[in-house]
């Protein structure tokens, strides 16, 4: 992985055509500006992994992933459904 | 007993889908599309899953969902059961529905407190 020590108010290029800036830092957070042509996508990564998540759940169903995840609850306490 | 419930924005990966509706096969829950039936999700209470969970929801989602401290949430785990593989339960991005709005959103998390793989199964069991 390429490490690049940036401040504030700094900017670097990806390609010709993006660019990211540091707006600003805070103890545990970066606030992080980015340039980029409209047909490039930007994501937290976490909601690539939620939408490739949602995407394997969408699958075909296993009977037998469901039926054992059924026997797992059985034997569990039954947590109310609140509010239904 | 079935209830409707509107993701305003869609949920990641499939965000044409604004409506789903909620039905009961006690004790498993189904979240189908109302844009296409054969789009439908297995999901669980995620009490049900981790009595501790501690949710997380960001400023942006509580006000997709139009809540504030009081609004009484579901919160709801979407598993994946899928063949070969035990099933898991995603912990990283619950959906949370709004009972008083009847609004939803699936609130993915920014922390690593909890896995998108979350295992279902006792250690070692047999999946069958």
């Amino acid at each position: 992985m390429l490490v690049i020590r940036r401040r504030p108010g700094e900017i670097l290029l990806i390609g010709n055509e993006i660019e990211v800036e540091v707006l600003e830092i805070a103890s545990s957070q970066v606030k992080l500006g980015i340039r980029a042509p409209k047909q490039v996508i930007v994501l937290r990564k976490e909601i690539q992994i939620a939408g490739q998540e949602n995407l394997a759940a969408s699958g075909k169903r296993s009977h037998a992933a469901v039926n054992s995840l059924l026997r797992t609850l059985k034997k569990r306490e039954p947590a109310p459904i609140r509010a239904l | 007993m079935t209830r409707h419930f509107e993701f305003p924005q869609g949920i990641p990966a499939f965000e044409t889908h604004k409506r789903f509706r909620l039905i009961e096969k006690l004790p498993l829950l189904f979240l189908e599309s109302e844009t296409n039936p054969e789009l439908s999700f297995l999901v669980l209470p995620v009490t049900l899953i981790d009595p501790e969970y501690h949710l997380a929801l960001s400023s942006e989602d509580r006000a997709t969902i139009g809540a504030d401290g009081e609004s009484p949430l579901l919160c709801l785990a979407v598993i994946t059961a899928v063949e070969d593989s035990p099933p898991t339960a995603n912990l990283l991005a619950p959906v949370v529905v709004n009972l008083e709005t009847g609004r939803a959103v699936q609130a993915v998390r920014s922390d690593a407190a909890y896995s998108h793989k979350h295992p279902l199964l006792p250690e070692g069991a047999p999946c069958s």
